[in-house]
Protein backbone atom coordinates (compact mmCIF):
# COMPACT_ATOMS: atom_id res chain seq x y z
CA UNK A 1 0.00 0.00 0.00
CA UNK A 2 1.59 3.40 -1.29
CA UNK A 3 -0.14 6.52 -1.05
CA UNK A 4 1.05 8.83 -4.44
CA UNK A 5 2.78 11.84 -3.76
CA UNK A 6 1.45 14.61 -5.93
CA UNK A 7 3.91 14.20 -8.84
CA UNK A 8 2.36 10.78 -9.22
CA UNK A 9 -1.02 11.94 -8.81
CA UNK A 10 -0.19 14.77 -11.16
CA UNK A 11 1.03 12.02 -13.81
CA UNK A 12 -2.06 9.90 -13.53
CA UNK A 13 -4.37 12.72 -14.13
CA UNK A 14 -2.62 13.89 -16.99
CA UNK A 15 -2.93 10.66 -18.50
CA UNK A 16 -6.88 10.56 -17.17
CA UNK A 17 -7.16 13.51 -18.62
CA UNK A 18 -5.78 12.63 -21.93
CA UNK A 19 -7.81 9.48 -22.19
CA UNK A 20 -10.92 10.23 -20.97
CA UNK A 21 -11.17 14.20 -20.36
CA UNK A 22 -10.85 14.06 -16.89
CA UNK A 23 -9.71 16.72 -15.06
CA UNK A 24 -9.41 16.08 -11.51
CA UNK A 25 -9.55 13.84 -8.69
CA UNK A 26 -10.14 15.19 -5.11
CA UNK A 27 -9.01 12.23 -3.07
CA UNK A 28 -5.80 10.82 -2.16
CA UNK A 29 -4.45 8.25 -4.77
CA UNK A 30 -3.16 4.82 -3.33
CA UNK A 31 -1.26 2.66 -5.04
CA UNK A 32 -1.32 -1.53 -4.43
CA UNK A 33 0.92 -3.97 -6.09
CA UNK A 34 2.52 -2.34 -9.14
CA UNK A 35 -0.66 -1.37 -11.21
CA UNK A 36 -3.53 -0.92 -8.63
CA UNK A 37 -5.06 2.43 -8.10
CA UNK A 38 -7.30 3.00 -5.51
CA UNK A 39 -8.80 6.62 -4.21
CA UNK A 40 -9.43 7.33 -0.50
CA UNK A 41 -11.48 10.09 0.74
CA UNK A 42 -11.37 9.48 4.01
CA UNK A 43 -9.80 11.80 6.88
CA UNK A 44 -6.95 10.07 8.28
CA UNK A 45 -3.52 11.40 7.01
CA UNK A 46 -0.76 9.82 4.39
CA UNK A 47 1.01 8.85 8.42
CA UNK A 48 -1.92 7.69 9.95
CA UNK A 49 -2.87 5.36 6.77
CA UNK A 50 0.92 4.26 7.13
CA UNK A 51 1.13 3.20 10.96
CA UNK A 52 -2.51 1.60 10.62
CA UNK A 53 -1.07 -0.40 7.76
CA UNK A 54 1.58 -1.38 9.44
CA UNK A 55 -0.15 -2.49 12.76
CA UNK A 56 -3.50 -3.48 11.77
CA UNK A 57 -2.54 -4.81 7.71
CA UNK A 58 -5.23 -2.71 5.87
CA UNK A 59 -6.38 -5.14 3.12
CA UNK A 60 -8.15 -2.73 1.07
CA UNK A 61 -8.57 1.09 1.19
CA UNK A 62 -11.05 2.99 -0.70
CA UNK A 63 -12.13 2.56 -4.34
CA UNK A 64 -10.29 0.68 -6.47
CA UNK A 65 -10.89 3.00 -9.71
CA UNK A 66 -8.35 2.24 -11.75
CA UNK A 67 -5.03 -0.29 -13.32
CA UNK A 68 -2.03 0.98 -15.23
CA UNK A 69 -1.51 -1.40 -18.45
CA UNK A 70 1.59 -0.38 -20.52
CA UNK A 71 1.63 3.10 -19.33
CA UNK A 72 -2.37 3.83 -19.78
CA UNK A 73 -4.61 3.44 -17.86
CA UNK A 74 -7.66 0.71 -17.40
CA UNK A 75 -10.78 2.21 -15.20
CA UNK A 76 -12.60 -0.13 -13.64
CA UNK A 77 -16.60 -0.06 -13.80
CA UNK A 78 -16.80 1.69 -10.11
CA UNK A 79 -13.95 3.62 -11.06
CA UNK A 80 -16.02 4.78 -14.35
CA UNK A 81 -18.86 5.59 -12.36
CA UNK A 82 -17.46 7.69 -10.05
CA UNK A 83 -15.79 10.14 -12.42
CA UNK A 84 -18.76 9.48 -14.79
CA UNK A 85 -19.64 13.05 -14.80
CA UNK A 86 -16.09 14.13 -15.73
CA UNK A 87 -15.61 11.94 -18.51
CA UNK A 88 -15.88 13.52 -22.10
CA UNK A 89 -13.40 11.47 -24.44
CA UNK A 90 -13.57 7.89 -25.89
CA UNK A 91 -17.42 7.43 -25.64
CA UNK A 92 -19.15 4.73 -27.12
CA UNK A 93 -22.31 4.40 -27.43
CA UNK A 94 -24.06 0.74 -27.51
CA UNK A 95 -27.41 -0.22 -28.42
CA UNK A 96 -29.64 -2.68 -26.65
CA UNK A 97 -28.22 -5.48 -28.09
CA UNK A 98 -24.60 -4.68 -27.37
CA UNK A 99 -25.36 -3.62 -23.96
CA UNK A 100 -26.87 -6.26 -22.92
CA UNK A 101 -23.78 -8.82 -24.14
CA UNK A 102 -21.53 -6.11 -22.63
CA UNK A 103 -23.83 -6.28 -19.03
CA UNK A 104 -23.10 -9.79 -19.33
CA UNK A 105 -19.06 -9.90 -20.05
CA UNK A 106 -18.97 -10.44 -23.51
CA UNK A 107 -16.59 -8.69 -25.89
CA UNK A 108 -17.92 -6.64 -29.04
CA UNK A 109 -17.38 -7.87 -31.95
CA UNK A 110 -16.96 -4.61 -34.23
CA UNK A 111 -18.21 -5.47 -37.08
CA UNK A 112 -20.31 -2.90 -39.85
CA UNK A 113 -23.27 -5.50 -39.27
CA UNK A 114 -23.46 -3.23 -35.96
CA UNK A 115 -22.39 0.39 -37.88
CA UNK A 116 -26.63 -0.08 -39.30
CA UNK A 117 -27.90 -0.97 -35.93
CA UNK A 118 -26.67 2.09 -33.69
CA UNK A 119 -26.34 5.55 -33.50
CA UNK A 120 -22.27 6.25 -33.50
CA UNK A 121 -20.02 3.63 -34.68
CA UNK A 122 -18.39 0.90 -32.22
CA UNK A 123 -17.57 -0.16 -35.54
CA UNK A 124 -15.16 2.37 -36.72
CA UNK A 125 -13.11 3.18 -33.59
CA UNK A 126 -9.45 3.42 -33.10
CA UNK A 127 -7.50 1.20 -30.99
CA UNK A 128 -7.61 1.68 -27.15
CA UNK A 129 -9.59 2.74 -24.14
CA UNK A 130 -13.04 3.00 -24.53
CA UNK A 131 -15.67 4.22 -22.07
CA UNK A 132 -19.50 2.15 -22.87
CA UNK A 133 -22.56 4.06 -22.82
CA UNK A 134 -26.18 2.94 -23.24
CA UNK A 135 -29.21 5.63 -22.34
CA UNK A 136 -26.99 7.63 -20.46
CA UNK A 137 -25.56 5.04 -18.08
CA UNK A 138 -21.95 4.15 -18.65
CA UNK A 139 -21.39 0.48 -18.42
CA UNK A 140 -17.33 -0.13 -18.36
CA UNK A 141 -14.41 0.54 -19.78
CA UNK A 142 -13.13 -2.21 -22.61
CA UNK A 143 -10.14 -1.82 -24.62
CA UNK A 144 -10.56 -1.51 -28.72
CA UNK A 145 -8.02 -3.89 -30.57
CA UNK A 146 -10.13 -2.79 -33.66
CA UNK A 147 -11.79 -5.80 -34.55
CA UNK A 148 -13.17 -5.83 -31.30
CA UNK A 149 -14.23 -4.31 -27.29
CA UNK A 150 -12.18 -6.16 -24.92
CA UNK A 151 -14.49 -6.58 -21.74
CA UNK A 152 -13.36 -6.27 -18.26
CA UNK A 153 -15.91 -6.59 -16.59
CA UNK A 154 -15.24 -8.62 -12.86
CA UNK A 155 -16.91 -12.08 -13.14
CA UNK A 156 -19.01 -11.35 -9.85
CA UNK A 157 -20.51 -8.25 -11.00
CA UNK A 158 -21.38 -9.82 -14.92
CA UNK A 159 -25.17 -10.23 -15.47
CA UNK A 160 -25.90 -13.76 -15.83
CA UNK A 161 -28.23 -14.89 -18.84
CA UNK B 1 -42.28 -23.26 -1.28
CA UNK B 2 -40.54 -22.31 1.77
CA UNK B 3 -39.46 -25.31 4.22
CA UNK B 4 -40.53 -25.15 7.61
CA UNK B 5 -39.13 -26.72 10.80
CA UNK B 6 -40.68 -26.60 13.66
CA UNK B 7 -38.69 -25.23 16.88
CA UNK B 8 -37.35 -27.12 19.84
CA UNK B 9 -38.97 -27.13 22.47
CA UNK B 10 -36.63 -25.23 24.66
CA UNK B 11 -36.96 -22.17 22.56
CA UNK B 12 -40.61 -22.23 22.60
CA UNK B 13 -40.47 -22.08 26.02
CA UNK B 14 -38.32 -19.39 26.30
CA UNK B 15 -40.30 -17.25 24.20
CA UNK B 16 -42.99 -17.79 26.34
CA UNK B 17 -41.46 -16.33 29.34
CA UNK B 18 -39.91 -13.61 26.61
CA UNK B 19 -42.94 -12.27 25.44
CA UNK B 20 -45.23 -13.38 28.25
CA UNK B 21 -48.22 -13.26 26.51
CA UNK B 22 -50.08 -16.70 24.63
CA UNK B 23 -51.87 -14.89 22.05
CA UNK B 24 -47.97 -12.75 20.99
CA UNK B 25 -46.15 -16.67 21.42
CA UNK B 26 -49.06 -17.67 19.01
CA UNK B 27 -48.59 -14.91 16.71
CA UNK B 28 -44.91 -14.98 16.73
CA UNK B 29 -44.53 -18.86 16.12
CA UNK B 30 -46.85 -18.51 13.04
CA UNK B 31 -45.02 -15.48 11.65
CA UNK B 32 -42.08 -17.54 11.68
CA UNK B 33 -44.17 -20.04 9.04
CA UNK B 34 -44.46 -17.10 6.34
CA UNK B 35 -42.26 -15.46 4.24
CA UNK B 36 -41.59 -11.32 4.31
CA UNK B 37 -41.64 -9.26 1.73
CA UNK B 38 -37.97 -8.25 -0.10
CA UNK B 39 -37.00 -4.86 0.83
CA UNK B 40 -33.64 -2.90 -0.76
CA UNK B 41 -32.11 0.36 0.22
CA UNK B 42 -31.45 3.55 -2.54
CA UNK B 43 -27.73 4.03 -2.73
CA UNK B 44 -28.42 7.87 -2.20
CA UNK B 45 -24.44 8.28 -3.16
CA UNK B 46 -25.69 7.48 -7.07
CA UNK B 47 -29.05 8.04 -7.43
CA UNK B 48 -31.93 9.82 -6.23
CA UNK B 49 -34.81 7.99 -4.20
CA UNK B 50 -37.19 9.07 -6.75
CA UNK B 51 -35.11 7.99 -9.74
CA UNK B 52 -34.12 4.90 -8.68
CA UNK B 53 -38.45 4.24 -7.95
CA UNK B 54 -39.28 5.43 -11.55
CA UNK B 55 -36.65 3.10 -13.37
CA UNK B 56 -37.70 0.27 -10.84
CA UNK B 57 -41.18 0.99 -12.16
CA UNK B 58 -40.71 0.92 -15.40
CA UNK B 59 -39.48 -2.83 -15.54
CA UNK B 60 -42.61 -3.70 -14.25
CA UNK B 61 -41.91 -3.92 -10.41
CA UNK B 62 -44.23 -2.68 -7.79
CA UNK B 63 -42.48 -0.93 -5.49
CA UNK B 64 -43.36 0.74 -1.55
CA UNK B 65 -41.56 3.44 0.42
CA UNK B 66 -43.28 1.93 3.79
CA UNK B 67 -40.97 3.82 6.47
CA UNK B 68 -42.03 7.74 6.64
CA UNK B 69 -38.95 10.17 6.34
CA UNK B 70 -36.90 7.28 5.03
CA UNK B 71 -37.61 7.62 0.99
CA UNK B 72 -34.40 5.42 0.68
CA UNK B 73 -36.25 2.16 2.35
CA UNK B 74 -37.82 0.36 -0.54
CA UNK B 75 -40.09 -2.61 -0.68
CA UNK B 76 -41.05 -4.36 -3.20
CA UNK B 77 -44.71 -5.79 -3.41
CA UNK B 78 -44.62 -7.69 -6.49
CA UNK B 79 -43.54 -11.70 -6.59
CA UNK B 80 -39.87 -11.29 -8.41
CA UNK B 81 -38.21 -14.49 -10.14
CA UNK B 82 -35.24 -16.02 -8.17
CA UNK B 83 -32.36 -14.02 -7.97
CA UNK B 84 -33.83 -10.93 -9.81
CA UNK B 85 -33.11 -8.29 -7.35
CA UNK B 86 -29.65 -9.28 -7.62
CA UNK B 87 -29.29 -9.58 -11.75
CA UNK B 88 -30.81 -6.35 -12.47
CA UNK B 89 -28.89 -3.69 -13.96
CA UNK B 90 -29.57 -1.24 -11.84
CA UNK B 91 -27.88 -3.95 -8.53
CA UNK B 92 -25.13 -4.24 -11.07
CA UNK B 93 -24.33 -0.40 -11.07
CA UNK B 94 -24.66 -0.21 -7.01
CA UNK B 95 -27.83 1.54 -7.32
CA UNK B 96 -29.49 -0.15 -4.05
CA UNK B 97 -28.56 -3.18 -2.25
CA UNK B 98 -30.34 -5.90 -1.05
CA UNK B 99 -31.07 -5.66 2.52
CA UNK B 100 -33.83 -6.35 5.11
CA UNK B 101 -35.41 -3.10 6.60
CA UNK B 102 -34.72 -3.69 10.34
CA UNK B 103 -31.75 -4.42 9.56
CA UNK B 104 -30.97 -1.17 8.61
CA UNK B 105 -32.21 0.17 12.12
CA UNK B 106 -28.70 -0.38 13.83
CA UNK B 107 -27.03 2.34 11.28
CA UNK B 108 -30.08 4.74 11.77
CA UNK B 109 -29.82 4.53 15.43
CA UNK B 110 -26.33 5.34 15.76
CA UNK B 111 -25.94 8.32 12.97
CA UNK B 112 -22.84 8.61 11.76
CA UNK B 113 -21.77 12.14 11.07
CA UNK B 114 -19.82 13.06 8.12
CA UNK B 115 -16.89 14.12 10.56
CA UNK B 116 -16.87 10.99 12.24
CA UNK B 117 -14.40 8.05 12.52
CA UNK B 118 -15.99 4.96 12.82
CA UNK B 119 -15.95 1.05 13.26
CA UNK B 120 -17.69 -1.58 12.01
CA UNK B 121 -16.26 -4.65 14.09
CA UNK B 122 -18.68 -7.34 12.29
CA UNK B 123 -19.08 -5.60 9.21
CA UNK B 124 -19.47 -8.36 6.35
CA UNK B 125 -21.44 -8.43 4.09
CA UNK B 126 -21.45 -4.73 4.26
CA UNK B 127 -24.86 -3.88 4.44
CA UNK B 128 -24.40 -1.62 7.54
CA UNK B 129 -21.22 -0.09 6.56
CA UNK B 130 -22.73 1.23 2.81
CA UNK B 131 -25.45 2.61 5.19
CA UNK B 132 -23.29 4.17 7.21
CA UNK B 133 -20.95 5.81 4.51
CA UNK B 134 -23.63 6.58 2.49
CA UNK B 135 -25.05 8.53 5.61
CA UNK B 136 -21.74 10.45 5.85
CA UNK B 137 -21.36 11.23 2.36
CA UNK B 138 -18.13 9.49 1.69
CA UNK B 139 -16.56 11.23 4.04
CA UNK B 140 -15.03 11.31 7.45
CA UNK B 141 -13.40 6.98 7.51
CA UNK B 142 -14.82 3.80 8.56
CA UNK B 143 -12.86 0.83 9.88
CA UNK B 144 -14.45 -2.31 8.55
CA UNK B 145 -13.20 -5.24 9.86
CA UNK B 146 -14.38 -8.88 9.15
CA UNK B 147 -12.47 -12.31 9.90
CA UNK B 148 -13.39 -14.91 7.26
CA UNK B 149 -11.53 -14.47 3.82
CA UNK B 150 -14.29 -15.50 1.79
CA UNK B 151 -17.18 -12.78 3.74
CA UNK B 152 -14.51 -9.94 2.97
CA UNK B 153 -14.27 -10.69 -0.29
CA UNK B 154 -18.04 -9.86 -0.52
CA UNK B 155 -17.51 -6.69 1.94
CA UNK B 156 -14.92 -5.54 -0.44
CA UNK B 157 -16.92 -6.50 -3.67
CA UNK B 158 -20.22 -4.72 -1.65
CA UNK B 159 -18.06 -1.54 -1.40
CA UNK B 160 -16.91 -1.47 -4.48
CA UNK B 161 -19.79 -1.45 -6.31
CA UNK B 162 -21.64 1.13 -3.73
CA UNK B 163 -19.00 3.57 -5.25
CA UNK B 164 -17.56 3.50 -1.11
CA UNK B 165 -14.59 5.78 -0.89
CA UNK B 166 -14.14 6.43 2.53
CA UNK B 167 -13.51 2.63 4.13
CA UNK B 168 -10.72 0.95 4.93
CA UNK B 169 -11.43 -3.06 5.12
CA UNK B 170 -9.52 -4.89 7.47
CA UNK B 171 -9.22 -8.85 8.48
CA UNK B 172 -9.10 -9.69 12.04
CA UNK B 173 -10.69 -11.62 14.53
CA UNK B 174 -12.98 -8.64 16.34
CA UNK B 175 -10.79 -9.19 19.85
CA UNK B 176 -7.55 -8.70 18.21
CA UNK B 177 -7.93 -6.28 15.94
CA UNK B 178 -9.47 -4.23 19.15
CA UNK B 179 -6.34 -4.97 20.90
CA UNK B 180 -3.84 -3.65 18.18
CA UNK B 181 -6.04 -0.92 17.63
CA UNK B 182 -5.57 -0.07 21.19
CA UNK B 183 -1.86 -0.39 21.44
CA UNK B 184 -1.50 1.59 17.79
CA UNK B 185 1.21 4.24 17.61
CA UNK B 186 -2.00 6.75 15.55
CA UNK B 187 -4.23 6.13 19.51
CA UNK B 188 -7.35 5.98 17.37
CA UNK B 189 -10.22 6.06 18.59
CA UNK B 190 -13.54 6.31 17.33
CA UNK B 191 -16.66 8.80 17.53
CA UNK B 192 -19.10 5.80 16.80
CA UNK B 193 -18.66 1.86 16.58
CA UNK B 194 -21.09 -0.27 16.02
CA UNK B 195 -20.94 -4.25 17.08
CA UNK B 196 -23.38 -6.18 14.90
CA UNK B 197 -22.79 -9.56 16.96
CA UNK B 198 -22.52 -12.56 15.64
CA UNK B 199 -25.41 -14.04 16.96
CA UNK B 200 -28.16 -17.18 17.08
CA UNK B 201 -29.87 -15.75 14.22
CA UNK B 202 -33.68 -16.43 15.93
CA UNK B 203 -34.65 -12.72 14.66
CA UNK B 204 -34.02 -14.29 10.89
CA UNK B 205 -36.04 -17.23 11.42
CA UNK B 206 -38.15 -16.39 8.15
CA UNK B 207 -35.65 -16.23 5.73
CA UNK B 208 -33.21 -18.65 7.18
CA UNK B 209 -35.46 -21.78 8.40
CA UNK B 210 -32.62 -23.92 9.13
CA UNK B 211 -31.65 -21.75 12.09
CA UNK B 212 -34.12 -23.55 14.04
CA UNK B 213 -32.01 -26.83 13.54
CA UNK B 214 -28.87 -25.76 14.91
CA UNK B 215 -30.35 -23.88 17.79
CA UNK B 216 -29.57 -25.06 21.14
CA UNK B 217 -29.56 -23.28 24.65
CA UNK B 218 -25.38 -24.15 25.01
CA UNK B 219 -24.74 -22.28 21.58
CA UNK B 220 -26.58 -18.84 23.04
CA UNK B 221 -24.29 -19.32 26.26
CA UNK B 222 -21.00 -19.66 24.40
CA UNK B 223 -22.42 -16.85 21.90
CA UNK B 224 -23.34 -14.50 25.06
CA UNK B 225 -19.92 -15.05 26.07
CA UNK B 226 -18.03 -14.21 23.04
CA UNK B 227 -20.41 -11.01 22.56
CA UNK B 228 -19.46 -9.34 25.82
CA UNK B 229 -16.03 -9.99 25.14
CA UNK B 230 -16.07 -8.50 22.04
CA UNK B 231 -18.59 -5.73 22.86
CA UNK B 232 -16.02 -4.47 25.37
CA UNK B 233 -12.98 -4.75 23.35
CA UNK B 234 -15.09 -2.19 21.31
CA UNK B 235 -15.92 -0.21 24.14
CA UNK B 236 -12.35 1.01 25.03
CA UNK B 237 -11.90 2.32 21.65
CA UNK B 238 -14.98 4.52 21.87
CA UNK B 239 -14.06 8.44 22.26
CA UNK B 240 -15.43 9.92 25.78
CA UNK B 241 -18.87 11.03 24.44
CA UNK B 242 -18.66 8.65 21.30
CA UNK B 243 -21.62 6.35 20.87
CA UNK B 244 -21.88 3.02 20.12
CA UNK B 245 -24.54 0.49 18.70
CA UNK B 246 -24.87 -3.17 20.11
CA UNK B 247 -27.19 -5.26 17.59
CA UNK B 248 -28.14 -8.68 17.24
CA UNK B 249 -30.45 -10.11 14.92
CA UNK B 250 -31.70 -12.69 17.71
CA UNK B 251 -33.81 -12.43 20.96
CA UNK B 252 -32.43 -14.69 23.56
CA UNK B 253 -31.78 -12.41 26.99
CA UNK B 254 -28.00 -13.75 26.89
CA UNK B 255 -27.05 -12.59 24.00
CA UNK B 256 -28.81 -8.92 24.63
CA UNK B 257 -29.76 -7.61 27.76
CA UNK B 258 -26.99 -9.68 29.29
CA UNK B 259 -24.37 -8.30 27.24
CA UNK B 260 -25.77 -4.66 27.87
CA UNK B 261 -25.72 -5.54 31.78
CA UNK B 262 -22.46 -6.32 31.44
CA UNK B 263 -21.47 -3.29 29.41
CA UNK B 264 -23.05 -1.21 32.62
CA UNK B 265 -21.46 -3.30 35.13
CA UNK B 266 -17.89 -2.23 34.02
CA UNK B 267 -17.65 0.88 31.96
CA UNK B 268 -19.19 4.41 32.87
CA UNK B 269 -21.60 4.31 30.35
CA UNK B 270 -25.23 5.52 29.74
CA UNK B 271 -27.39 3.57 27.36
CA UNK B 272 -29.42 5.96 24.67
CA UNK B 273 -33.04 6.69 23.92
CA UNK B 274 -33.91 5.19 20.28
CA UNK B 275 -36.58 6.23 18.51
CA UNK B 276 -37.26 4.01 15.08
CA UNK B 277 -39.28 4.11 12.38
CA UNK B 278 -40.48 0.56 13.21
CA UNK B 279 -42.41 -0.96 15.82
CA UNK B 280 -40.37 -1.55 19.12
CA UNK B 281 -40.58 -2.83 22.10
CA UNK B 282 -38.59 -2.11 25.43
CA UNK B 283 -35.52 -4.51 26.57
CA UNK B 284 -36.79 -7.15 29.05
CA UNK B 285 -36.35 -6.36 32.77
CA UNK B 286 -35.25 -9.49 34.08
CA UNK B 287 -33.96 -13.31 33.09
CA UNK B 288 -34.11 -16.62 35.25
CA UNK B 289 -34.16 -14.82 38.09
CA UNK B 290 -31.71 -12.20 37.26
CA UNK B 291 -33.12 -8.67 37.47
CA UNK B 292 -31.56 -5.73 34.80
CA UNK B 293 -30.82 -2.52 35.34
CA UNK B 294 -33.89 -0.04 34.39
CA UNK B 295 -32.12 1.68 32.19
CA UNK B 296 -31.78 -1.69 29.88
CA UNK B 297 -35.43 -0.67 28.94
CA UNK B 298 -34.07 1.83 26.85
CA UNK B 299 -32.61 -0.84 24.31
CA UNK B 300 -35.02 -2.01 21.76
CA UNK B 301 -36.62 -5.27 20.93
CA UNK B 302 -38.12 -5.74 17.02
CA UNK B 303 -40.27 -8.50 16.77
CA UNK B 304 -41.10 -10.40 13.31
CA UNK B 305 -44.82 -10.48 13.85
CA UNK B 306 -45.34 -6.79 15.40
CA UNK B 307 -44.12 -5.19 11.34
CA UNK B 308 -43.85 -8.20 9.26
CA UNK B 309 -40.22 -7.56 8.91
CA UNK B 310 -37.57 -9.36 10.60
CA UNK B 311 -36.47 -10.14 14.08
CA UNK B 312 -33.57 -7.73 16.05
CA UNK B 313 -32.14 -6.50 19.33
CA UNK B 314 -30.15 -2.78 19.71
CA UNK B 315 -29.32 -0.78 21.94
CA UNK B 316 -27.34 2.54 21.61
CA UNK B 317 -25.12 3.15 24.19
CA UNK B 318 -23.06 6.49 25.00
CA UNK B 319 -19.51 6.10 26.92
CA UNK B 320 -19.14 9.22 29.61
CA UNK B 321 -15.62 8.66 30.75
CA UNK B 322 -12.45 5.53 30.12
CA UNK B 323 -12.87 5.06 33.48
CA UNK B 324 -14.08 1.16 34.50
CA UNK B 325 -15.97 0.24 37.03
CA UNK B 326 -16.81 -2.67 39.22
CA UNK B 327 -19.40 -2.58 41.05
CA UNK B 328 -22.16 -5.56 42.50
CA UNK B 329 -25.39 -5.57 41.41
Amino acid sequence: MKPLTSTDKKKIIEQLNKQFGISELPYLIIQFGKEKLRLYSGILSKEELYFLDREIRIENIGLYFAKWENDEIRLSIDGVQLLKNQITKNILELNDKQANEWLMGNDLPISREDASQKPLGVWDTEYGWKILKHNNELLGCGKSTGERITNFMPKERRIKS
Amino acid sequence: MKHYYEPKPALVERMKIILNDENDVKAFFECAKTTGKRAIRVNTLKISPNDLIKRLKEKGWDISQPINNHPEIVQIQSELEPGELGKAEEHLLGYYYVQEITSMMSILALQPQIDDICLDLCAAPGSKTTQAAALMQNKGTIIANDLNIGRISILSANLERFGITNTIVTRHDGLELCARLKKSKTKIKFNKILVDAPCSGEGNIRCSPGTYLEWSEGLLKNLGRRQKKLASAALELLKINGEMVYSTCTHSPEENEEVVQHLLDNYDIEIKEIKLPIKSRPGIGEWKGNKFSPEIKKAVRIYHHDNDLEGFFLCKIRKLSDDKKREER
